[in-house]
């Protein structure tokens, strides 16, 4: 697969059909892949293809306004670029979509944990993970440590490409919203709660808002000091407020990658915000999101017969 | 220099919970092995190579109160600092000491809150006997095994599954007295033991003069290209036991709140904005470049030390691995 993508690549830079590719490179650490913006075709050497690409790679296009892009897409990065089609940050005949059908991304730090000691070395096969360590060697299955997102993703083939590399992949591996409905019967207090020792973890360094390719505002709302929306502390108060501003901000235009909590060094369930949200969007407005770039997402758009009970 | 079982070393820590806050290395649900203040002793753990964050925030807080305001006068309470103990620091993280210590406390004005912390803390230091991949504090010549760093500092030996304790200054002297255990004379031949453990460690610099390296590429070609996967989160600066950048803000409303000061991160682009709304670092590729030659040219230049220390922390936090290894490597 990867001397495949690396063929096409190539043979698009010597065509000058693209200036830049994003792909993924071998990190400098067996647990890490590097996301990376290339713009010479040598770089390609160490572009990589295994499940730990969890970054969704969408997000370094608004960067790249105006220049021809190469990249790799899975399932989500897919869906990704046409929410930032749909919001004019990318236009279609900007990028090559290169779609790679997925089968789950690894959550490597959970892995990590459970194996006890620095993983000194990493081998996949097709639903098993051998673990290399200074001192032991294990092998696990691919499917219990896949992420959350990942374990219930509907549309592991890319949703849009320009061209499909290795076989498709009939998606929906399970119920896809268990947590949020849980999170319904929940009283008020009750949420709060929880949500309150989720957020407590969180030490402010914005991976989560800065992995993810919705997130794209050139001043985000808590980088504004005129006016100044919240404090920079770590008081929990604004803690919540962030994240609920965030979440809020990704009504109908979160396509659920996970990467938000894959970024995040804490381990907060960022998702289970964002699940409900993206529940609530689609049994009131049938809208999922980054699935046709001819439609616009469900809140930049009104309908006459739109979900309107909250007007009174 | 003594030799203590770990039952007497954790008792040791428990009388000194009298008098001092202690914290500990110890299991946390989600996080792996970290700081934290001791509340059940029998939870505190020495299985790990580095703790997952440093013990900065116990000395410079996340986010810290100057002083409250009300109707236009301060309302000053001095806020008392709390004694504490922190044991099980490695050697590479306490050697974030010359840096902070040269921002907070050797120019004036000395910061009194950071300097009241610190001479209020007790430093009590844990010798590598393992390392992980991505250490590399022999590049700054820190010695992994660090058992003169901190007021005690200890060893633990596998094989005789005992601490090795030893004093460094006289806060420590005078702790390990306390301690109730044998006299361990065999001390140093113990440390030797460990040295060849620490065999892989790289030295990246090596006698390298970086700040002759660095002031003929402060700008160029090489910069074009390290910066491109960085996604600009603070996880980095927040993981690092020498970053030290904080903003002071004022919270509440005018005529009632607090003044408190934050820690803030050169990856954010509201850290270099100005007044004007101009912002001299407009990209990700100068907030890398300063993030890189804060660390290995500025200081290096004006304190003459590194602002690195060589956890390794930033390597396995960063969720797009940039490395700053190989950074290095690239302008060497």
């Amino acid at each position: 697969m990867e001397s495949k993508i690396k063929e096409k690549f190539k043979q698009l830079f010597d065509e000058k059909k693209i200036e830049a590719a994003v792909i993924f490179q071998t990190g400098t650490i067996p647990t890490k892949n590097a996301p990376n913006v290339i713009f010479s075709k040598d770089d390609l050497e160490t572009l990589t293809w295994n499940p730990l690409n969890w970054n969704n790679l969408a997000n370094y296009l608004p960067n790249l306004l105006g220049k021809k892009i190469g990249i790799v897409a899975k399932g989500c990065d897919s869906r990704s670029i046409i929410l930032l089609m749909q919001e004019e940050k990318v236009k279609r005949d900007q990028v090559y979509i290169i779609g790679i059908p997925c089968s789950g991304m690894i959550n490597i730090k959970k892995l990590e944990k459970d194996f006890g000691e620095e993983i000194t070395g990493l081998e996949f096969n097709a639903d098993k993970i051998k673990v290399k360590g200074s001192s032991s060697e294990k092998e696990y299955n691919k499917d219990d440590y896949l992420f959350d997102s990942c374990k219930t993703c509907k549309y592991p083939t890319p949703v849009i490409y320009d061209e499909l590399i290795g076989s498709e992949i009939k998606g929906y591996r399970g119920e896809n919203y268990t947590e949020a409905i849980e999170f319904e019967k929940k009283s008020v207090e009750e949420r709060r709660k929880l949500m309150v020792e989720e957020l407590s973890k969180c030490i402010r360094c914005y991976a989560c808002r800065n992995s993810c390719p919705s997130c794209y505002c050139q001043e985000c709302f808590v980088d504004s000091n005129q006016p100044k929306w919240l404090e920079k502390g770590q008081n929990i108060d604004d803690i919540f407020f962030y994240h609920i501003v965030r979440a809020y901000h990704m009504v109908g235009r979160c396509v659920d990658c996970g990467s938000c909590q894959a970024a995040c060094p804490m381990d907060i369930n960022i998702l289970l915000l964002t699940k409900k949200l993206n529940k609530d969007v689609r049994e009131l407005y049938k809208y999922e999101c980054g699935l046709d770039e001819n439609k616009p997402p469900a809140l930049s758009t009104f309908e006459i017969n739109d979900y309107n009970k909250f007007i009174k | 220099m003594k030799k203590a079982t770990k039952s007497d070393f954790i008792k040791f820590l428990k009388d000194l919970s009298d008098s001092y806050e202690v914290i500990a290395p110890q299991k946390i649900a989600d996080e792996g092995i970290d700081l934290s203040p001791v509340t059940d002793f029998n939870k505190i753990t020495f299985d790990y190579v580095n703790t997952e964050r440093s013990f900065k925030r116990f000395i410079f807080p996340q986010s810290q109160e100057l002083f409250k305001f009300e109707n236009n006068k301060i309302v000053a309470e001095k806020i008392k600092p709390k004694k504490q103990v922190i044991v099980g620091i490695r050697n590479c993280d306490i050697n974030n000491f010359k840096v902070l210590d040269y921002n907070f406390i050797e120019k004036d004005p000395v910061d009194s809150l950071y300097k009241d912390a610190r001479d209020n803390t007790i430093f009590i230091v844990g010798a590598c006997i393992k390392n992980n991949s991505t250490c590399f504090c022999k590049t700054f010549k820190i010695n992994p095994l660090g058992v003169e760093s901190g007021d005690l500092s200890y060893l633990f030996d596998d094989e005789s599954k005992e601490f090795y304790i030893k004093a460094n200054t006289e806060k420590g002297t005078e702790l390990i007295k306390k301690l109730k255990c044998k006299a361990a004379s065999d001390f140093d031949e113990k440390v030797k033991k460990y040295e060849t453990n620490h065999d892989n460690i790289p030295d990246l610099i090596e006698d390298k003069d970086l700040v002759e390296i660095f002031s003929g590429q402060l700008d160029g070609d090489k910069w074009e290209t390290i910066f491109q996967g960085c996604v600009n989160c603070g996880i980095c600066t927040f993981y690092c036991p020498t970053c030290y950048c904080f903003d002071i803000e004022e919270e509440g409303k005018f005529w009632k709140g607090r003044r408190v000061r934050n820690w803030d991160s050169c990856m954010f682009s509201i850290y270099s904005k100005e007044t004007t709304g101009h912002n001299p670092r407009p990209t990700n590729r100068e907030r890398y470049r300063n993030r890189v030659l804060h660390k290995f040219y500025y200081q290096l230049k004006h304190n003459d030390s590194y602002g690195c220390v060589g956890c390794g922390r930033c390597i396995s936090n960063c969720p797009t691995n940039i490395d700053i290894r190989k950074i290095i490597k690239t302008f060497i």
